[in-house]
């Protein structure tokens, strides 16, 4: 029998309506016809240029916006708002964290929105998250501004895992990290991945980045799946001309060569 | 940061002074704001001869008495029927450094609770016209512009013609402050507005409102702070404002009412060109509002300096 899958998309489109009072609105499609599934602890990269839709599929993945036809099921149940196991971490994890905010209270925060647990409790989930990704706990009560962007990246990660999510949405999250700080991220992504068996979506332009961590790549151009195809594949055969141009762009910016 | 720190020793030292007199009033004056001295109007400021084995003052009777320090619950005075007066007397008699200071009170004090009653207002509005955006935006700040066209000051004499003829100083304070204070409220919410309406797409908002935070969660922890410098910042500008129309209104005689003083009563009576020329120490508190102002001037200014380096 096969699994269910973690997260199944089926047939989902995305459109804005602007409305204007006096009738007639103008129509934007950001997505159509999108379907996949996912099963538990693969990871999937979402590649494709700006504006092509991949921001709106995972709010839409996240439940932050319902979608305008078909429908998202995690475990077989309806996304209907905000769930707890999905978390999507933010494009740029240095904006996304408060500057006032000490660590601790950036990754206590999702347990005090949630209300969930007592003080003691939350202190102990903050600092348990902050060991998962290998952050030492002595500094929750440093702020926000004094870590450097490879661990501000962390603690935005730290805050995800606080709810305990199956599924992590890595919304451009690499954006701005140098190489190092790059690398380092995708080794504890993957570390995360093996031990707790999280499943990721991971949504970038750089298909480089995408072939260090994901084990199926869907490339997206003008709110569509144009390929969809595990990883290897996608590297060895490009089949769309859009993946060709993506590839030869990642090429071009690793002259050693890929590490797929 | 520590030079910046240092610019705000001088206006606050020269503000905390200022309070403190205000607030001591009952102890640094020698007499009561009201207590008249019938034999001396408009007496000219006793002569203290300080540099002597018994400090001594000279009555406008011509004699010499003693000073002595903390008798009856005040800092100093002389014994009657000698009076001393520091800064002369007005038209019936009446100490007018004590008024100086017990009118401080009313001023200053107006000028803290308008500035107040204005940045809740202000803050409040401006929060939620930002925040929520929609028609409340546009309620709020058409309304804002409407109060701002308002020519206040003859909505003010208005008002004030519409009341009875006599209201108890109570009364009249509490109108004062309702009214500077409720027609200021606007620029102080237009800033505000502009912190929230930018403040609310930072991404720690997105963040919060993804892990299912509601508008007041993120209104209170988020949006909230990001205020505060504005708020402060216009504090220090409105609370001078704010004496200054106090002392322009009750100059009118739309504030505060006799005996009770207030820098703008008390220089109601110096309106006159003989006063002004011939009792020059009635001019007292033009001159005590001077280096007040200075002081939240010098203030906003650094912490507007502060603003800039962080």
């Amino acid at each position: 029998m096969v699994p269910e899958p973690l997260l199944s998309v089926r047939n989902a489109g995305k459109i804005y309506a602007r409305r204007h009072w006096l009738g007639h609105g103008r129509e934007t499609t950001a997505l159509e016809g999108i379907s996949f599934d996912l099963a538990r602890g693969r990871t999937l990269a979402l590649v494709g240029p700006s504006g092509a839709g991949k921001s709106t599929l995972a709010r839409l993945i996240a439940g932050f916006e319902a979608p305008t036809t078909g429908e998202i099921c995690i475990e077989g149940r309806r996304v209907a708002g905000l769930q707890p196991q999905v978390q999507l971490v933010f494009q740029e994890p240095a904006a996304s964290l408060n500057p006032r905010f000490t660590a601790a209270e950036i990754v206590c925060e999702p347990l005090v929105i949630q209300k969930r647990g007592g003080r003691g409790s939350r202190a102990r989930l903050a600092a348990a998250a902050m060991e998962k990704v290998g952050l030492p706990g002595a500094e929750l009560d440093r702020h926000a501004l004094e870590f450097s962007g490879g661990e501000r990246q962390r603690l935005a990660l730290a805050r995800a895992l606080v709810l305990e999510p199956r599924l992590l949405i890595l919304d451009e999250s690499f954006v701005g990290l140098d190489l190092s700080a790059q690398a380092q991220a995708v080794h504890l992504l993957l570390d995360l991945q093996e031990r707790l068996g999280l499943t990721y979506i991971l949504i970038s332009h750089d298909l480089a980045l995408a072939g260090q961590l994901a084990d199926e790549i869907a490339v997206i151009e003008s709110g569509r799946i144009v390929e969809h195809a595990p990883a290897r594949e996608v590297f060895a055969h490009p089949q769309h001309p859009r993946t060709r141009e993506l590839l030869e762009a990642a090429l071009a910016l690793a002259p050693g060569g890929l590490p797929v | 940061m520590m030079r910046d720190l240092r610019r705000f020793w001088p206006p606050l030292v020269l503000l905390a002074a200022f309070h403190a007199a205000v607030v001591l009033a009952g102890f640094l004056a020698p007499y009561d704001y009201a207590e008249q001295h019938r034999d001396f109007p408009y007496a000219p400021p006793s002569r203290i001869h300080l540099v002597h084995l018994r400090p001594y003052a000279e009555s406008p009777d011509g004699k010499s008495y003693p000073i002595e320090f903390l008798v009856h619950g005040r800092l100093f005075g002389v014994r009657p029927p000698g009076v001393v007066f520091l800064l002369g007397t007005d038209g019936s008699g009446r100490d007018v450094f004590s008024r100086l200071l017990y009118g401080g009170r009313v001023s200053l004090l107006t000028g803290l609770a308008a500035a107040l009653l204005s940045l809740v207002l202000g803050t409040a509005l401006g929060t939620i016209a930002g925040f929520f955006g929609g028609w409340p935006d546009q309620l709020l700040m058409r309304g804002g512009e409407l109060m701002m066209a308002l020519p206040w000051f003859y909505l003010l004499l208005a008002v004030r013609a519409f009341l009875p003829l006599h209201i108890s100083a109570v009364e009249a304070f509490a109108l004062l402050i309702a009214i500077i204070g409720g027609i200021g409220w606007v620029r102080p919410a237009r800033l505000v507005r502009g912190v929230v309406l930018a403040g609310r797409e930072n991404g720690f908002v997105q963040a919060a409102r993804g892990f299912g935070a509601g508008s007041p969660y993120l209104i209170r922890r988020h949006v909230l702070p990001l205020t505060f410098p504005v708020v402060l910042t216009q504090a220090t500008v409105l609370i001078p404002q704010y004496i200054l129309a106090e002392v322009t209104l009750s100059f009118l005689g739309l504030g505060v009412g006799e005996p009770v003083p207030s820098w703008g009563n008390m220089l109601a009576e110096a309106r006159q060109y003989h006063t002004i020329v011939e009792h020059t120490w009635l001019l007292a508190p033009a001159i005590a509002i001077v280096p007040l102002l200075l002081g939240f001037l010098l203030l906003a200014d650094a912490l507007s300096g502060q603003q800039v380096s962080t």
